[in-house]
């Protein structure tokens, strides 16, 4: 395996463990609707 | 009321829609909410900090507008429940200031009379002077003051003028509230309020010639005309399509020329192998295939904040009643459904102006058929594709109409029947719509509004379409062959394995297995369709994004079936965009709506239905021109 194979191997194992954590952790309390649509809602506290 | 002496006092702003609450709001608190010359911009409780003239801090809460404590759209309740200290983690409030349009004084005094009569200390914001003084009112705050038992403030806030007079009266002590005069919820009350209102605004905001017409009434003359104002209308909504087309030209070139000179650096920086790929093919060229799509998207915002700042919205909304009722909708559905244009989430908030329940529950079930922002990119890449000509075109803009034209019809055909099926209210509503004056757009709060919005977009590129290109490289990577064919390496990728299982499923519809996958990674964001597209069909970053665009579309014009046969010809490119203009691809508007409509049943059933519908839409369209012989 070449360094460029080993480096972009890694990158896309980083890139899909933070899918997995994101899509798994519980989710926080949210204020707003809690995406980024735009939407202009902020936190109320 | 407060509980401990640290525990900041609370002032709630409220008012009738569109008196001017959230840009009071902003001014006191320095926050950026959005504001616009429409009413129910507002459609919850937001709340900020400000501090008094002696430094000491208040927590100031911007209510929804209302016309009356007895009100019963959602966004009303929020409002009522937010004064009588109903809503949870909210205390009810120390101090209420009610914000009202002087020149609509007749109008807005029943809310400030009832908000009085609850017994909250109550401080009046005498908004807008300067449009009342110039449409010929003569203003006594003095009087108001005298006759009411409150302080009034005249002030401008949008311009800042008056703001430090209303600080002067939030000091503390706070007024001590008057006596309530009327009985709360009765209809005698009612009854002797209007007559005190009248009353009180021959006094107080007197009318140099009553019968004097004003520049907004000149104007809506036209405007407003059942002919020449849907000129206008239709004129104007083309004019922001054509622009999204034309005007984006220019800033789209500059963002592709910035992209080839990074893909030209790192190809000279980085020798042929995996990791170049990565970094040209999958991160560049997923990237910024939905990078380029920011003038358009921005242009968008801005059209619709110019026209919602102006006033023009108002008119539009009113205009846009009698077509709504043909949809068994009202007038008010028009803002929900117009800010879906630009994304479907605060179109379905904003539905909480509607009051008959049925009625917003279907205008949040057709929202997403108005076609949002996220569907420009594959719109602005088939298009194109479809008249074999490069973009901006006065032809594309037409499509582009059609295709709007087609989903918004959709949403007004299925909310007819759904209207129907869910049957009358059991109570009466009526269509109340404020037109207010036309006023210069308030440009701070236009661009700022469109930059926001723009970073959205940009966090959403260099997030999850960031992630997803870098995914969707290596599953048309990965596992690799030996062989050096391009074609030979997909189909033995993961990518390539994936598009033959679902290609049976989509091969009906015109498509075959890879523009399947690209679907199929889609559902997470519309417009990860195209940087799908730009991996699976290995677009190599050109030199300028506008060639690799081209060469994206070269590379869709020449793909073929394993029989040699065009993969994409005009019957399989409209199919195509029917799927699009029908599929609800977007896991957070489903999201929003199972909240909004109180049930993930009905959110559920709506992603059904369009993703359903949308697939019937695409086959019927290719199969039945292949029928017609196209």
């Amino acid at each position: 395996m070449d360094w460029q194979t080993l480096i972009a191997s890694g990158i896309v194992v980083l890139t899909l463990t933070i899918f997995l954590v994101r899509l798994t952790r519980r989710p926080r309390g949210r204020h707003g609707c809690g995406h980024d649509c735009g939407c202009g809602k902020k936190s109320i506290e | 009321m407060r509980t401990s002496p640290e525990t900041p006092a609370t002032i709630a702003l409220i008012g009738n829609p569109n008196a001017g609450k959230t840009t009071l709001f902003n001014t006191l608190t320095g926050a950026n909410q959005k504001v616009g010359n429409y009413s129910g911009v507002t459609v919850e409780l937001k709340s900020g900090e400000t501090f008094t003239p002696h430094g000491k801090k208040l927590r100031v809460l911007d209510l929804p507008g209302c016309y009356s404590l007895r009100a019963p759209s959602p966004d009303e309740k929020v409002a009522v429940d937010a004064l009588q200290g109903n809503l949870p983690g909210h205390p009810k409030p120390d101090l209420v200031v009610c914000v009202v349009d002087a020149s609509n004084l007749e109008r807005h005094l029943h809310l400030v009379l009832q908000v009085i009569d609850l017994g909250i200390p109550t401080v009046l914001a005498l908004n807008m002077v300067d449009m009342a003084e110039k449409s010929g009112l003569r203003l006594d705050p003095a009087k108001l003051s005298e006759e009411l038992g409150v302080p009034v403030v005249p002030m401008q806030a949008s311009a800042g003028r008056g703001i430090i007079e209303l600080k002067q009266a939030l000091r503390f002590p706070f007024p001590t509230p008057p006596q309530a005069k009327w009985a709360a919820g009765t209809n005698e009350g009612d009854a002797a309020r209007r007559e005190f209102i009248l009353d009180l605004c021959e006094l107080a905001a007197r009318r140099a010639d009553a019968h004097q017409l004003t520049f907004s009434d000149r104007l809506d003359h036209w405007l407003l005309h059942p002919i020449l104002g849907w000129v206008v209308f239709l004129a104007a909504m083309f004019t922001v399509f054509w622009a999204i087309f034309s005007f984006a030209q220019i800033p789209m070139g500059w963002i592709e020329t910035a992209q080839g000179g990074v893909a030209g650096w790192v190809e000279s920086l980085i020798p042929e192998g995996d990791l170049r790929s990565l970094l040209v093919d999958g991160v560049l060229g997923g990237v910024g295939g939905v990078m380029v799509f920011l003038p358009q998207i921005l242009l968008l915002f801005f059209f619709i904040g110019l026209l919602e700042s102006s006033g023009y919205m108002a008119r539009a909304a009113y205009l846009m009643d009698g077509v709504m009722s043909k949809a068994g909708l009202s007038g008010k559905a028009f803002l929900p459904l117009f800010s879906s244009y630009a994304c479907a989430i605060p179109g379905v908030m904003a539905t909480r102006t509607i009051d008959s329940a049925k009625e917003r529950l279907v205008t949040i079930f057709v929202a997403p058929w108005m076609s949002c922002s996220a569907r420009l990119p594959v719109y602005f890449l088939i298009v194109p594709l479809l008249l074999h000509e490069n973009e901006g075109s006065w032809k594309q803009a037409l499509i582009l109409f059609a295709i709007y034209a087609l989903g918004t019809l959709s949403a007004f055909g299925v909310a007819r029947v759904l209207r129907r099926k869910l049957g009358p209210d059991a109570g009466n509503h009526h269509f109340l719509l404020e037109l207010p004056p036309y006023r210069a757009p308030q440009w701070k709060y236009i661009f700022r509004h469109v930059l926001e919005r723009g970073g959205s977009f940009v966090a959403k590129a260099g997030t999850i379409i960031l992630g997803l290109s870098i995914l969707l490289w290596a599953l048309g990577t990965y596992p690799k062959t030996d062989s050096k064919d391009d074609a030979e390496a997909l189909a033995h990728s993961a990518m390539g394995r994936i598009g033959a299982v679902i290609e049976p499923l989509v091969k009906p519809l015109g498509f075959d297995g890879r523009v399947g996958t690209a679907i199929l990674t889609s559902f997470a964001a519309r417009e990860v369709f195209n940087s799908s597209m730009a991996v699976i069909f290995r677009v190599e970053a050109a030199e300028n994004d506008k060639q690799t665009r081209a060469s994206l579309r070269g590379r869709l014009a020449a793909a073929k079936w394993p029989d040699g046969a065009p993969l994409f010809t005009p019957l399989s490119m409209i199919s195509l965009l029917v799927f699009y203009i029908y599929a609800l691809q977007c896991l957070p508007t489903t999201a929003v709506v199972a909240r909004e409509a109180g049930s993930w049943k009905w959110a559920l059933g709506q992603f059904a239905f369009m993703c359903g519908f949308a697939y019937v839409s695409s086959l019927l369209v290719f199969q039945g021109g292949k029928i017609l012989g196209f």
